[in-house]
């Protein structure tokens, strides 16, 4: 306890007014003015509440509470995610799909529509998705737009529309955003925090690191996948408040949602973190600061470790606010920060990291980190008075109360833990194990969780204004790289990145091509179309000879024979269903959907005849063997971005995109040449192929025809 | 987890508020609203408009003490809390040349304890900081003399105030003050200065109403402001933190000093860097006996409580707070602008603009049309510049509107925040945003629809505000501040209800005008317009 000896003099006291603003009269009023003399009564015991509790038949689950007190209703949606459906090619795939389903609406209620209605009601629709464990869709209302809101909210859950022109709208966003990621230190301190801890190969760095070029590859259709992976029914938890019966609140959702069928994709196991960092001082060196970040971290722990009780317990004692060791030492006595302190490492799903932090002037950069070692060694290794943890275990113990502060706390609490699999008494048990929380329960957590020896150092700051060179610190130094990779169109081959605002020229581009080629009626009448075409193909350094013949009914059903030195292969698909045969041996083939859907999305007969509706927009144009060829990228639809080239006469001269090679993904370049007359259009008669710049296929066309009829069995697969 | 006391400047969250100023912070705090109590222009008459919230207004009770401090209390037993807060009608704006950060640092300072909370021995501990404050003043005088200082004198004066600090401080009990508030469960326990009024905030389980009565009315009626000295270089730190280590606070502070050339809303509210190491503890002194007197504060109570408790621990522990006068506003009125002021930062932070009107104080009865000007202007994605600029023409990425920068009592700013896409050029989007400004003014006014949207957006908002304990408590606690009667917060609505779209128009034509504004950019160094994708 503490000892407060008081003087009985006023006159002493009188003597002192220029430090006081009231003259103080401690004669009687000690006692009253103690707080150590408060009596604390019970607390009168916390109401339980329980939620309404409903599964539908495909899985959904739903939590309701009324509360008629205000005329407002809100409502969540969890979705469970996990960063591995985004390839590291594509991050920022997470945040484009959360933000875009809203904002591109729904196909009978299109973005800005909705954003009118909604605003005029006062009401909203949210959506949002960080790329790692869970998504949600959120409205909230007024009571009297119940039933049009929930039907909104319901819509855009199942189909979103996600239009390009959203897409676009959300990167450029993202763009700004990767430009001003090192502007704050802050933001800084902890990105490289991650890096340090996690690697910069690690998924649970990397997923959360878009880039320039990843936000560029991000697709329609990749949007489409994810989200029919997050909002699956049958592993969605809702949870709705307010001012409605709940009867009536389960027929509606039931008949928006009740029918909804999901695609059942399996969801993987979350990655483990990796625990391993090496200790060392990573560094970034950021010039246009005056204070520094210094933190120390390591991997942390989940919620659900038995551990937590007492940890959380030492987070408060350590760094957790104004009792703690952190803010006393390093703020308090010292002024060398306005902000430390530190957080234990718990998570809820994933386990955290546990960080011990300060924000300190440069020139006191290197005696905070000090400060801050020394602490996190203490806390280890010097147990916690019985006063501290007095203090602390009240302070977590106390604050219990808040968990129920309001009835929604409760429900949109009960609607998560279900989402993430966590006991409905979690914090109930919570509670119970505080209560055996003494100092050697603490000092024992704290040994098994904090590893000093373990922690990565990270350093933020202005290293010329450091009061002692960053090797003092004793550990091996290394320095991160922090520069921003630019955008895709500085890069030397592949990805071009329009400027804003080309897309007129693009366009025009596009259909001058297309006019020089017939015009985009005459390639839009197409209907059928067979080819014969006679080739060599560079295989294993040798040219082989082969012949091929075509017959496509567009846009999805096609069958291709190539005839080989070793034999003929056949590839096909009806519309549904893709096959292909090799001599005697039938094989299905699931993806052929997708290709061929990009093999139509790149053909003439889409970019000629839909020449007025295809988003594409001007690039930098390119020169090749002499030749200054106008280049622009396409982009929307089922295929990622392409470039097309178009030569000086105007003509489309160049296909080229990323594609795949006789070793995995390359860059695929088909150039046109040989236009001559067939049908109503003109028709490139000569075509070459390269693969990542290398001659692969040179090939003629023999014979080409259109709108011949075509049996639709030709597409089917053939029967053994 | 407890947060250190804040500085920040929030602005109305509500239509249209400038929630950029407010990411300076690091924690949310509920918006602030002060006003000239000027008590009678402002009152509506009773207009029926039914908003949701007539229960709510029925449970709201009020009590004044002796001394002048009055009390808002409202009962909710559905859980065992209670929230609080009090408010100080005296922020930054009453910062004065030669002691500007001084009304922040006193916040601080609302933290540092009482005779009995913080010390082991008060009575020392008092002697001790007199002989601090001795060896500041002569340290200071010193320095005062410049490059005609006595060196060796100045070394000694630097050694016995250090001294003098370290004896001083070894009577601290560090925190006492905060760690009682910790330790009996208060959440989120907060506090910030605006540049009107001064908040002090949290929520306690409510078997603690005695303890919280103590607290707060002791530290308001006896503080001991210890560690003074320690805390100004704490102080600094936070100015590090907001506004010199990130690209929008360097250029906030650029742009608030060039918009006011004589009111102190131009000060900045932080302090600048030479106050911040002179400023003494008996200024601070001086500044707090001025301004927290109980005739210049409320306190507001929200949750668990009875009517009756609150009264007697107010009467009990209250009572010791000043009863001298409320300190008069400030004079000083902002002359006209006549010429438009620009200032261009060069930073290698990514673009951003800021562009400010003069506009009235909110007592104006004109003030409610700039805030649905706000609204209808940048208040989310139904709105004009959001929709021009943001979804179609996308040479913005966020943008954000609204009068009260940097605070509303006084005639303020109206103010747009412009955050422009990668690889634009500032200079090119801030014409932009006068083109769409100009055609609202002109061709495309705003319609009734928009305008009813807005009606419907505010009382969806309110009842919004009301729904936990600490956001009602702030709302009456600043209506009381605002408007001199809690009751406004209810009867605002009814003056949003009555605004047509030429009130709109009128406000836009008087205030958008060239001479009248402050233009802030950051852009790149190199070529001092298009800013390099990619930094």
């Amino acid at each position: 306890m503490r000892t407060q000896h008081f003087l009985r003099s006023v006159a002493v006291l009188v003597a002192a007014l220029s430090l006081c603003v009231v003259t103080i009269a401690f004669a009687a009023d000690d006692a009253k003015w103690n707080p150590a003399n408060v009596p604390t009564p019970p607390l009168r015991p916390i109401a339980t509440v329980t939620p309404k509790r409903v599964a539908l038949a495909n899985g959904i689950v739903i939590y309701l509470l009324e509360d008629h007190t205000l005329p407002i209703v809100r409502g969540i949606a969890y979705a469970k995610g996990t960063p591995l459906w985004v390839e590291r090619g594509k991050v920022g795939l997470g945040p484009i799909t959360g933000e875009v389903m809203r904002s591109g609406g729904t196909a009978k209620h299109p973005g800005d529509a909705l954003d009118d209605r909604l605003a005029s009601i006062g009401a909203a629709v949210e959506t949002s998705y960080d790329g790692r464990e869970m998504a949600n869709a959120s409205f909230h209302c007024l009571a009297d737009n119940t039933n049009e809101v929930v039907g909104l909210w319901a819509e855009i859950m199942r189909e979103p529309a996600f239009p390009d022109t959203k897409i676009e709208l959300s990167r450029v966003g993202l763009r700004r955003q990767i430009a001003s990621r090192n502007d704050d230190m802050s933001d800084v301190l902890f990105r490289v925090m991650r890096q340090a801890v996690y690697g910069k190969d690690n998924i649970w760095y990397w997923s959360r690191e878009p880039e320039y070029a990843t936000i560029e590859a991000v697709t329609r259709q990749d949007c489409i996948g994810l989200h029919r992976k997050l909002f699956e029914p049958s592993r969605m938890v809702l949870a709705l408040y307010g001012d409605f019966r709940a009867a009536d609140m389960t027929k509606l959702l039931t008949s928006k949602l009740g029918d909804w069928k999901g695609a059942h994709e399996p969801f993987p196991p979350i990655p483990p973190v990796p625990t391993d960092s090496k200790p060392r001082l990573v560094f970034a060196d950021k010039e246009d600061v005056t204070q520094s970040g210094v933190l120390l971290g390591h991997a942390g722990f989940r919620a659900d470790d038995p551990d937590y009780p007492a940890m959380s317990v030492f987070e408060t004692a350590l760094g957790g606010g104004f009792q703690s060791r952190l803010v006393n030492r390093i703020r308090t006595e010292r002024g060398l920060a306005y902000a430390t302190g530190a957080v234990a490492g718990d998570g809820y799903v994933r386990p955290g990291i546990f960080i011990a932090y300060s924000l300190t002037k440069s020139e006191s950069t290197m005696t905070a980190l000090g400060l801050l070692r020394d602490e996190v060694k203490r806390s280890v290794t010097e147990p916690f008075t019985n006063d501290e943890v007095r203090i602390a275990r009240n302070t977590v113990e106390n604050t219990f109360v808040f968990n129920f502060a309001q009835p929604s706390d409760i429900l949109f609490r009960a609607a998560y833990y279900e989402a993430i699999g966590y006991p409905q008494d979690f914090l109930q048990k919570y509670q119970k194990a505080l209560q055996s929380v003494d100092g050697a329960a603490v000092t024992a957590a704290a040994r098994r969780k904090v590893h000093p020896e373990q922690l990565v150092a990270v350093v933020v700051g202005r290293e010329h204004d450091f009061e002692r060179p960053l090797a003092s610190a004793g550990l091996p130094v290394e320095r991160a790289d922090i520069s921003i990779p630019p955008p895709p169109s500085r890069t030397k081959q592949g990805s071009v990145v329009p400027a804003p605002g080309a897309e007129q020229q693009g366009r025009e581009w596009l259909r001058q091509a297309a006019d020089v080629a017939g015009g985009p009626l005459a390639w839009q009448q197409v209907k059928t179309q067979r080819l014969e075409t006679s080739s060599t193909v560079v295989m294993g350094g040798r040219n082989i000879a082969a012949s091929s013949k075509l017959a496509w009914k567009l846009p999805d059903r096609i069958v291709s024979v190539r005839t080989l030195p070793f034999g003929e292969t056949k590839i096909g698909f009806d519309g549904k269903n893709g096959w292909s045969t090799m001599g005697a041996t039938i094989k299905d083939e699931p993806e052929l959907a997708k290709s061929v859907r990009e093999e139509y999305e790149r053909s003439l007969f889409y970019l000629f005849g839909h020449a007025d509706q295809i988003q594409v927009a001007a690039a930098e144009p390119q020169t090749i063997d002499g030749v200054d060829y106008r280049v622009a990228r396409v982009r929307g639809g089922a295929v990622p971005e392409f470039s097309l080239y178009f030569a000086p006469d105007g003509r489309l001269a160049r296909i080229e995109y990323q594609g795949d090679g006789p070793q995995g993904p390359a860059l695929n370049t088909e150039i046109l040449s040989d236009w001559r007359r067939a049908g109503k259009v003109q028709y490139p008669y000569g075509r070459r192929v390269l693969i990542d710049g290398e001659p692969y296929l040179e090939a003629k066309v023999t014979q080409v025809t259109f709108d011949a009829p075509i049996e639709d069995s030709s597409f089917s697969k053939p029967s053994r | 987890m407890q947060r250190p006391p804040l500085f920040v400047r929030p602005q109305r969250r509500a239509r249209g508020a400038l929630v950029v100023a407010v990411a300076l912070a690091m924690a949310i705090v509920p918006a602030a609203r002060s006003h000239a109590a000027s008590k009678s222009s402002t009152k509506t008459p009773a207009t029926h408009v039914r908003t949701g919230l007539e229960s709510v207004e029925k449970q709201v009770k009020e009590f004044t003490l002796p001394n002048g401090l009055r009390f808002i209390v409202v009962e909710r037993h559905q859980a065992p809390v209670f929230s609080f807060i009090t408010i100080v009608d005296a922020g930054s704006s009453s910062d004065q040349v030669g002691t500007t950060g001084l009304a922040h640092m006193m916040e601080h300072m609302a933290f540092k304890g009482t005779p009995w909370i913080g010390t082991t021995n008060a009575a020392t501990e008092q002697t001790r900081m007199a002989a601090e404050e001795k060896a500041w003043s002569a340290l200071l005088d010193e320095r005062r003399k410049g490059a005609r200082a006595d060196t060796t004198r100045l070394k000694q004066l630097e050694q016995s105030f250090d001294a003098a600090q370290r004896s001083a401080r070894d009577l601290v009990v560090s925190n006492d003050f905060s760690k009682w508030i910790e330790q009996a469960g208060g959440e989120n326990s907060n506090a910030y200065t605006a540049d009107d009024i001064t908040a002090y905030f949290y929520s306690m389980p409510s078997n603690r109403l005695q303890l919280w009565a103590l607290l707060e009315g002791s530290r308001m009626s006896h503080p001991v402001f210890r560690e003074f000295y320690t805390e100004r270089d704490v102080v600094y730190e936070e100015r590090r933190m907001r506004y010199e280590s990130s690209p929008l606070g360097r250029l906030l502070l650029e742009f608030t000093n060039a918009a006011f050339a004589a009111h102190p809303y131009g000060f900045g509210g932080i302090g600048f860097p030479s106050d911040l190491r002179t400023f003494s503890r008996t200024q601070g002194e001086q500044y707090f006996r001025t301004h927290y007197v109980a005739k210049n504060m409320v306190t507001a109570v929200v949750g668990d409580v009875t009517l009756a408790d609150v009264q007697r621990y107010a009467k009990e522990y209250f009572s010791d707070l000043s009863s001298a006068p409320k300190p008069p506003p400030i004079d000083t009125v902002e002359p006209e602008q006549h010429a438009e002021r620009r200032v261009i930062l060069e930073d290698p932070g990514q673009p951003l603009i800021i562009i400010g009107w003069h506009v009235p104080a909110a007592s104006d009865p004109t003030y409610p049309a700039y805030e649905a000007v706000a609204d209808l202007l940048a208040g989310g994605d139904y709105s004009r510049l959001i929709k021009r600029l943001v979804k179609e023409k996308r040479v913005a990425t966020r943008i954000d509107a609204g009068p009260g920068y940097p605070g509303e009592k006084y005639p303020n700013l109206f103010t747009l925040f412009v955050t422009p896409a990668a690889g634009q050029d500032p200079l090119k989007v801030e014409q932009e945003v006068y083109a769409a400004l100009e055609e609202i003014e002109t061709t495309k006014p705003f319609t009734n629809d928009e305008l009813a949207g807005y009606k419907v957006r505010v009382k969806a908002q309110k009842i919004a505000s009301v729904e936990r304990n600490e956001d009602l408590a702030n709302e009456l606690a600043q209506a009381q501040t605002l408007y001199g009667d809690w009751r406004e917060f209810f009867r605002e609505q009814e003056r949003v209800q009555r605004l047509k779209v030429s009130d709109l128009q009128n406000a836009m034509k008087t205030a958008f005008i060239k001479s009248n504004r402050t233009v802030g950019i950051l852009t790149s160094p190199t070529t001092g317009a298009a800013n390099e994708e990619g930094k």
